[in-house]
């Protein structure tokens, strides 16, 4: 009995709905990447660059040694472009200003405990960007959570947009820079904002402007206008791998309806909450939604697994946001539900 | 006429349907006819005649399998086969030169003794359904299913539905479109008999829109026959299983679906190939065609054809008569390009017969590298589960079948997979998944045999084990209560001296 039957690859060739190899389909979420990329260097700072390169070469090569350690084909390996985006996802998920070290060994960890030790491609059953992310948020918390104050406020946008609370800090005074390094993204500086809120009107309905705030604590407003703009960014790559059917639709709209959802309800029920349309494109919701929850390797294989899988990362995201320990939920949000996912993949599978 | 049905899943392919241009062309009887001695599931057939014996076309040569030539039987012995996952197997010889007198049939065709003479005896011989259940035809899709085993399952639970699958979507197979285009009149003559035998509530037949010709010829024969409804069906791979075919048929005619694990025919859906059905509907005027039409392509475009071949004629003589010898180590392919199977056409695979289940042969352009495929791991990318005809994981079953989780596997529903290939076709990794559901199926049979030959033997060591202490415990009770340790002994000896000296 032959494996592969003659004419199974002019059969092949000729269906046009064949999704891309390995090798085209990581390429093509590369490209879909590129524009966001850029988007975010030129308005964070060329470190975003400088830290994708680090990301990728550390990535590459720790992808290769591990390959050569296990006895595996090294070049037909590497060609397929899955390390290389995993540490091109890992140096976008952290800061700018984060020590090369630092990411160095993220993507280490990401490549060499999160893949190999667990077979390598295909097998790995959580999503290796987000280990190295997780690894690195829990390690150096300090490091990892000092933003520079251009991520709060696009360049050239700085004098004439004085009201943005998070420019704040800029505004009032360009020589403090520095100081504004502590409160980094707007989804934290809500999360402030809310805290110092909160206790004081926590029987009646609020409303995020609530005047009543203390003096010194703006009250949470839309995400800051870079970050918004760069989330689009990661929206359009995404579309255009939609389009490409290179990702399915099922995870990005179930994981940004649920995450909308929440955050709605939240809104109709008085909490204090920044906004569906806000929580979207703040964070990493539209990189986490596009990139890297669909993740086919980590995410559920069914398609009813994966809407399942795609919403509880958006309920897990909404409920790290509003009442979890750290500033932004999708990288945990994630992490759990690859652990969730044998389960459902075992509860939807079944015909 | 509504808009043409389409199954659930699968792939649309490109149209490659050899030989439609021309006619059927009839290759002539071989001077020797082979018979697998071998059934539907690989079951071994004990042979009913001996090296010597006359046959007539028609007469049993085993339970199951019938000659199709008048001859003499020139051997019983090992013969190449075309198979799967056989190369030879044992197989009746006839040769059909030798001239028969007209008084040595061994048996005339119509014999009472049948291979299911209780069925019939319950029926009575008259019966339409005695006559097909007697006529031992076997399917003329690609599994060869005993058409009988349908039959008596239709027969008991009463016929409901009788669908005739005129649906051939594998390319490089135009059998039964050919069939059709030649002979539509004969064909729905026959799906009327049989029509009128089995009486079932509704009569369907399914064929595909992209058979201009085989369609307005079966258009043509069918306005004679209202009782007969025609459904198109979107040309999509694989149509023509009947699997997915009947639970779109059913879903169209309001029916309830086939639970898991019932065969339609307890239900009293009939599904029949169209070839099938005709050849059930010449049984019942007492005709029993020995042959079959088989496609075949080439390179060469003057090998495009689709002749009616006696069955168990020697492929060489097939090629010979078709004008076209072949020569060794050109590889065969016999079925589709991703349902079938591929032989190196050497001397011995070109001495093995046509059977029923051959639709198509194909001269491929090259040998064939029989390496397996540089296949890359899966990444779950899910491309497989929307082309599954029935809705199975393959991506999951991948994994579980890698891990032989039997379990796991069984409750994806790995026995409904019809390893009609379609993930292959689709998998970006070019991972062979339908290979890989035949080994663990097999394996998960082997198992299955070998875990009942354990309970078989488990119980025969507890019975004799039992006995045994029976027989302890009653040598006992002997000792005890007899005299003497050899009693019995001396009580027999005793008997027998009494009877030597009775007169």
């Amino acid at each position: 009995m032959n494996a592969s039957l003659p004419g199974l690859a002019a059969i092949r060739a000729s269906l046009p709905k064949a999704l891309p190899a390995t090798g085209p389909l990581m390429r093509s979420v590369m490209w879909a990447l590129l524009p966001g990329t850029l988007l975010s260097a030129w308005l964070l700072g060329v470190g975003v660059l400088v830290n994708v390169g680090l990301g990728v070469t550390s990535a590459l090569i720790a992808e290769a040694s591990a390959l050569r350690l296990r006895g595996r084909p090294v070049r037909a390996t590497l060609s397929d472009g899955s390390a290389a985006l995993a540490g091109w996802l890992l140096a976008l998920c952290v800061t700018p200003t984060l020590p090369g070290w630092q990411l160095v060994l993220g993507t280490s960890i990401a490549i060499l405990l999160a893949k190999h030790v667990f077979g390598g491609i295909g097998h790995n059953p959580f999503n290796p960007a987000m280990v190295g992310y997780a690894v690195l948020l829990i390690s150096f918390p300090q490091t990892m959570n000092v933003w520079p104050a251009s991520a709060l406020q696009p360049p050239g946008a700085v004098s004439s947009v004085p009201a943005d609370p998070t420019a704040m800090a800029d505004a009032a005074d360009p020589s403090s820079r520095w100081d504004a390094l502590t409160r980094q993204t707007p989804l934290d500086a809500w999360r402030t904002t809310r805290r110092l809120v909160e206790p004081d009107r926590s029987s009646e309905p609020m409303t995020p402007a609530a005047p009543a705030a203390p003096a010194t604590v703006e009250p949470a407003r839309p995400p800051g206008r870079a970050q918004a703009l760069i989330a689009l960014a990661w929206l359009l790559g995404g579309t255009w791998l939609l389009w490409r059917r290179t990702i399915g639709w099922h995870i990005p709209v179930a994981l940004l309806g649920t995450l909308a959802l929440c955050e709605l309800v939240a809104l109709v029920f008085g909490a204090t909450t920044i906004g569906p349309l806000a929580a979207l494109f703040s964070g990493g919701a539209m990189l986490g939604a596009f990139f890297i929850a669909t993740d086919p390797v980590s995410a559920a294989a069914t398609v009813r697994g994966r809407l399942v899988y795609a919403a509880g990362i958006g309920l897990i995201t909404f409920a790290i946001r509003s009442a979890g320990g750290w500033p932004e939920g999708i990288a945990f949000g994630v992490l759990l539900m690859n652990g969730a996912v044998p389960m459902i993949d075992r509860l939807s599978g079944a015909p | 006429m509504s808009r043409p049905l389409r199954i659930s899943g699968g792939l649309a392919l490109p149209r490659d349907k050899p030989g439609l241009d021309r006619s059927i062309q009839t290759i002539p009887l071989p001077p020797e006819l082979i018979f697998p001695l071998l059934a539907h599931g690989d079951r071994a057939l004990q042979p009913r005649v001996a090296p010597g014996d006359a046959v007539r076309a028609g007469d049993w040569l085993a339970d199951g399998s019938r000659a199709s030539a008048d001859g003499r039987v020139s051997a019983i012995e090992t013969r190449a086969v075309l198979h799967p996952r056989l190369s030879e197997a044992p197989c009746v010889v006839l040769d059909t030169r030798s001239v028969l007198e007209p008084t040595t049939t061994v048996q005339s065709p119509g014999d009472p003794e049948t291979p299911h003479p209780r069925r019939a005896r319950r029926l009575g011989p008259d019966s339409p359904l005695a006559t097909l259940l007697a006529a031992g035809i076997d399917g003329q899709g690609g599994a060869g299913f005993p058409a009988a085993g349908k039959l008596a399952a239709v027969q008991a639970h009463g016929c409901r539905l009788l669908l005739i699958n005129a649906c051939e979507c594998e390319p490089g197979i135009a059998c039964d479109e050919a069939l059709l285009q030649d002979e539509a009149a004969a064909v729905v003559a026959a799906i009327e008999r049989l029509r009128r035998a089995l009486q079932p509530a509704l009569t369907v037949i399914a064929i595909e829109h992209d058979k201009p010709r085989a369609l307005a010829a079966l258009r043509t024969a069918l306005v004679a026959c209202p009782a007969v409804t025609l459904l198109l069906f979107e040309p999509i791979y694989p149509s023509g299983a009947e699997t997915p075919l009947l639970t779109r048929v059913l879903a169209h005619a309001g029916l309830p679906a086939v639970p898991t694990g019932s065969r339609p025919a307890e239900l009293g859906l009939l599904c029949l190939n169209v070839a099938t059905a005709q050849a059930l509907g010449q049984a019942l005027d007492g005709t029993r065609p020995g042959s079959r039409i088989v496609t075949l392509s080439g390179p060469d475009p003057a090998l495009s054809l689709n002749a009616r071949v006696t069955l168990g004629t020697p492929l060489r003589w097939l090629f010979e008569r078709t004008g076209h010898p072949v020569d060794a180590n050109r590889a065969l392919r016999f079925g589709g390009p991703l349902s079938g199977h591929v032989r190196t056409a050497c001397a011995h695979t070109l001495d093995a017969p046509i059977t029923i289940t051959t639709h198509a042969i194909a001269l491929l352009p090259e040998a064939v590298d029989s390496s397996l495929p540089a296949t890359r791991p899966c990444i779950r990318c899910g491309a497989c589960a929307p082309v599954c005809p029935v809705n199975l994981q393959p991506q999951l079953l991948h994994w579980h079948a890698g891990a032989a989780d039997q379990d796991a596997l069984h409750r994806l529903g790995i026995d409904r997979c019809l390893e009609c290939g379609c993930c292959d076709a689709v998998c970006p990794s070019a991972i062979p998944l339908t290979l890989q559901f035949r080994a663990a199926r097999s394996l998960r049979r082997e198992r299955a045999r070998r875990h009942a030959e354990a309970e078989r033997a488990d119980t025969l060591i507890r019975e004799r084990q039992a006995r045994l202490q029976r027989e302890a415990l009653r040598d006992r009770s002997v000792d005890t209560g007899s005299p003497a340790p050899n009693a019995s002994v001396s009580a027999a000896l005793a008997r027998v001296k009494a009877r030597a000296k009775r007169p």
